[in-house]
């Protein structure tokens, strides 16, 4: 037995050696780590002040004694709050209470902002957390608070907070922040039937500023009529930049006759006012659309639609002028009217119910002069019923709602398809086709990557399609249209100018737009034999597109003295029902080359 | 429930008429007789004799190399009579057999058992100390029942430590098991176990670098057995292993915290090669320190021993075979010191190659029993009322 004992005697002495070494090990694996420890607190961004279990201060880091002004030793043994004051939004002391983290070892978030004061008196905006440090037996031992200077943080916070809220460019509100108003607007009024008018305003005219002056021009503009409606509006008013050139107007508490006299003293002030940039000097108008709220409206987007459409109508009915919104005119919109035609618009995008029509254009070169084939590419809609509805239907609406560019991407494929699938022998005979573009594709860059992609991937010629913009588009978005007409031009498509004449055109434009065709409005062509100044009209027209090495073509020609007259007058092309109707292109069908003989006949 | 302790006499087998006159009379036929009986050639037949003295009872129990006896120790044997106050409440069993070359038992065999004893409120395991795989019949266990696995205890059979070759074996009926677990389900009876522990940490913390079922194989980074040299030679010698080890077991601190505070104790130094194995499993990364017995009296502290006089109906005390001879003359005493403890209720038990109980004490669900070395369990079981 003492064998026994003496033998677990020493090995209670190994144990003991081990345990010994073990401990110096730990011991001077401690001190590393404290050292290392310490040496990491010294040069870690955050400032870090440890306390004791009592949450005196034992302990700060360089960035806490530079963003709290208390030198570590002077700190150490003070309580944290001695050291630590704390301040809110407010500038409201806010007392640290330790205790939930000191008993229960709960971490603990100061509520932000919290702001900390310096020894100095200067104001440090800080994110914080304490953490209770505890021992191997998970006793509380102390706390450590770490904190991090936000302030450059806080103060970006507020200007994405503004920006999210405001207009960069006129400091007004911007549409979210509007339609945020807006939405408590009308629950004031549901709740409390309490009177508020919402304005939607649209300048008039604001594009011809743009585009002939530049967008600075434009931003000036916005800027000034900014300032002019808010010096018009009260102090409770809500106003907004709403996108472009639209702006938004809440007018709390505010009967719509009191509504009505805001708007007129708006429309006084514009009327007033001349925008001078550089040599030239604009009159701007303002449509605007009055709604006055009220339970008839069920949500924000009713409210809005109404609002838009009001305006919508201030423009129809002649610009510079107030529309107050009518319960009636919402039913027959939705009822009757352009509503219907855009849902009966997509429907037709979506079914692929939409069909391209072709129409010659005659060249009226000497015969056997130019003997090529020359087409426009028209547009019609089969209706639910089957019935053809002629672009004069929907097109307007389509415009209206923006529904332009599908519908230009549609006849820009179809078109690129129908030609792809002809005869050689027919391309050789093709002068070109003509496809119309809408405004709203002008600025459309995807379009444009879409044309540019099929031309590149075509066999087809790029010079055999002939693109079309209405003079007033390329006038009204005149750097779009430049932009477009330049970038396709370079790949040999061709542009015309169309309806040239109805725009009380400025032949100065004509310069800037290098187009190779000017198709002279029909509505003077139609009376170019009966009526003498039309005649001249045409005459003026052809003239100055020949003097710019420009191709005429007479739109509407309706009969053969009309025919005549056109080539009487030099005019290069003509078109019209009086030389061929529209006719259908039937799908995956070549055109007919017999239509071809007889046109060159 | 009734119950009754009877003694059997060491060297001479019982014969029927003596069991009957031993059984006290209003215990009548019991429901279970549990037999803790010495490992001996003899067992087969005192198997007979247990047959033709209560036919109509469920008869099991394991080998031992001693067992208890209403506190005393005895070579001789002893068995526990049960009869349920309730007739509808009832004792079943089933036996999963272990299998040869140390491949596992079968599934189907967990299955069944579970099936059989799902009613039961309390399950009690018997088995065989050496060939049985216990630890994957825990595992087995608690996938099936999970969370409504019953309380549950146990013991795993111990034989004389050297001189006998065929092992300490399990029972049912008449069939002797060499490996296998019988399993006691009882249903209608609730459980409450004692885990006496008597050794405290005496070494820093090492971790378990590779281990095998219940081979370690590295710890620390080197060999087990270069790992234990480190503590175990004295003036340049090894001291003899593995008995000096029973002395130092190691206790495991984590990271599990399901296997805090299980003891360990080394079986076979040097095998598998550099490695040791031990009466349970180690696993990689097992944080363990070695031990060493505490300083205060082993066993069962006065106030575990105030816990226990319950109004329990019987108990099964299974105290670990190392306890007796690492602590020797203090330990002696011990399953008196329970019995007196208890009053009146019946005591019988056996020692042990290993424990199952609840890490701690408890009378939960069994869910969290595991595999002990080292310890004594004590399961109080009382029938539930109606």
């Amino acid at each position: 037995m003492s064998q026994a004992k003496d033998l677990e005697l020493a090995i209670l002495r190994n144990l003991l050696a081990q345990t010994t070494r073990a401990y110096d090990q730990q011991v001077a694996q401690l001190f590393a780590e404290k050292e290392l420890a310490q040496v990491t607190l010294a040069s870690i961004g955050d400032a870090v002040v440890t306390t004791d279990a009592a949450g005196t201060v034992t302990y700060l880091n360089p960035v806490a004694e530079e963003l709290t002004g208390w030198d570590c030793t002077a700190a150490e043994g003070k309580p944290l709050s001695s050291v630590l004051h704390l301040v809110d939004e407010t500038g409201e002391v806010q007392t640290l209470d330790l205790r939930p983290s000191l008993r229960e070892g709960q971490d603990l978030n100061l509520p932000e902002p919290s702001t900390l004061v310096h020894r100095s008196g200067n104001h440090v905006a800080i994110d914080s957390n304490i953490s209770a440090i505890r021992d191997r037996q998970g006793r509380v031992i102390g706390l450590v608070f770490v904190f991090q200077n936000v302030s450059e943080k806080r103060l970006l916070s507020l200007q994405l907070t503004r920006a999210a809220r405001y207009d960069s460019l006129t400091g007004l509100l911007n549409r979210e922040a509007f339609e945020a108003h807006l939405d408590q607007a009308l629950e004031d009024c549901r709740l409390n039937g309490t009177s508020h008018v919402v304005c939607f305003m649209d300048l008039d005219r604001f594009k011809v500023v743009n585009d002939t002056c530049g967008h600075p021009a434009g931003d000036q503009l916005l800027q000034w009529i900014s300032s002019l409606i808010r010096e018009r509006v009260r102090d409770t008013d809500v106003f907004a930049r709403l996108g472009g050139d639209e702006f938004g107007l809440l007018l709390p508490d505010c009967p719509p006759a009191a509504a009505q006299r805001i708007a007129d003293s708006i429309h006084r002030a514009l009327n007033t006012y001349r925008f001078v940039w550089q040599e030239e000097q604009f009159s701007v108008g303002i449509s605007i659309g009055l709604v006055p709220m009220s339970e008839q409206f069920t949500d924000l987007t009713d409210l809005l639609s109404a609002a838009d459409h009001a305006c919508y109508m201030a423009k129809e009915k002649g610009r510079r002028r107030t529309q107050l919104f009518q319960a009636d005119d919402m039913e027959i919109r939705h009822h009757h009217g352009q509503m219907n035609w855009v849902l009966r618009i997509q429907r037709a995008l979506d079914d692929d119910r939409f069909a391209l029509y072709w129409q010659s254009i005659r060249s009226l070169a000497p015969a056997g002069g130019d003997q090529k084939l020359y087409f426009e590419v028209l547009l019609r809609l089969i209706d639910d019923n089957g019935e053809v509805q002629s672009p004069s239907q929907f097109l307007p609406v389509a415009e209206r709602y923006g529904q332009m560019t599908e519908i230009d991407r549609w006849v820009i494929t179809r078109a690129f398809d129908l030609l792809e699938g002809q005869s050689k022998e027919f391309l050789e005979t093709l002068g070109f086709c003509s496809i119309n573009l809408s405004g709203d594709s002008l600025g459309d860059e995807g379009l444009l990557e879409l044309i540019e992609e099929r031309l590149a991937k075509s066999t087809l010629a790029a010079d055999k399609i002939c693109f079309e913009i209405t003079e007033t588009t390329a006038v009204r978005q005149l750097s779009d249209a430049v932009r477009m007409i330049e970038r396709l031009s370079s790949l040999e498509c061709r542009w015309a100018l169309d309806d040239f004449g109805s725009g009380m055109s400025s032949y100065s434009y004509l310069r800037e737009l290098p187009v190779n065709y000017l198709k002279i409005d029909g509505n003077i062509v139609a009376d170019v034999v009966t009526n003498p100044l039309n005649r001249e009209m045409v005459r003026s027209i052809n003239q100055i597109g020949h003097v710019m090495n420009l191709k005429t073509i007479a739109e509407s020609v309706t009969s053969e003295a009309v025919l005549s007259a056109l080539r009487e007058i030099g005019v290069d092309f003509a078109q019209g029902y009086g030389i061929e109707r529209p006719r259908p292109i039937l799908p995956r069908e070549p055109l007919p080359l017999s239509s071809v003989a007889s046109l060159l006949q | 429930m009734k119950a009754a302790v009877v003694t059997l006499t060491e060297g001479s087998e019982p014969t029927p008429t003596e069991l009957a006159a031993a059984c006290p009379d209003a215990l009548g036929s019991p429901d279970l007789v549990l037999a803790f009986l010495p490992v001996a050639p003899e067992t087969e037949a005192i198997l007979a004799c247990l047959a033709q003295t209560w036919p109509g009872s469920l008869r099991l129990g394991c080998e031992s190399s001693r067992q208890i006896a209403e506190g005393a120790k005895t070579r001789g044997g002893c068995l526990l009579l049960f009869r349920m106050e309730n007739p509808a409440h009832r004792v079943r069993a089933r036996v999963i057999e272990g299998r040869e070359r140390g491949s596992l038992p079968a599934e189907e065999a967990v299955d069944e058992a579970v099936r059989e004893l799902s009613s039961a409120d309390t399950l009690l395991f018997l088995s065989d100390g050496l060939r049985f795989p216990i630890q994957w019949l825990l595992d087995q266990l608690r996938r099936r029942f999970a969370s409504a696995m019953p309380a549950a205890f146990g013991t795993l059979a111990s034989q004389p430590l050297s001189g006998c070759e065929t092992g300490a074996r399990v029972f049912h009926d008449r069939r002797l098991y060499t490996s296998a677990c019988v399993l006691v389900g009882f249903e209608g009876v609730g459980l409450a176990t004692h885990l006496a522990r008597d050794w405290q940490p005496a070494s820093p913390v090492y971790t378990v670098s590779a281990a095998r079922g219940r081979e370690l194989l590295a710890i620390d980074g080197e060999p087990a057995v270069e790992w234990y040299r480190r503590f175990f030679t004295v003036d340049g010698k090894l001291a003899p292993m593995p008995d000096t080890a029973y002395s130092f077991p190691l206790i495991i601190e984590g990271p599990d915290p399901a296997r805090r505070g299980l003891y360990r104790s080394l079986r076979v130094f040097d095998r598998p090669n550099g490695g040791a194995t031990f009466w349970a499993d180690l696993r990689q990364g097992d944080q363990v320190r070695l031990a060493i017995r505490g300083p205060s009296a082993p066993g069962w502290s006065e106030e575990q021993l105030s816990a226990l006089a319950t109004r329990a109906e019987a108990a099964l005390l299974f105290a670990c075979i190392g306890r007796t001879l690492v602590l020797g003359e203090e330990h002696r005493g011990e399953s008196q010191r329970v019995k007196n403890a208890l009053g009146s209720t019946c005591l019988a038990g056996c020692y042990t190659f290993g424990e199952i109980a609840l890490p701690v004490h408890g009378d939960s669900s069994g869910e969290g029993v595991v595999h002990h070395n080292q310890t004594a369990v004590l399961g109080l079981l009382r029938e539930k009322q109606a």
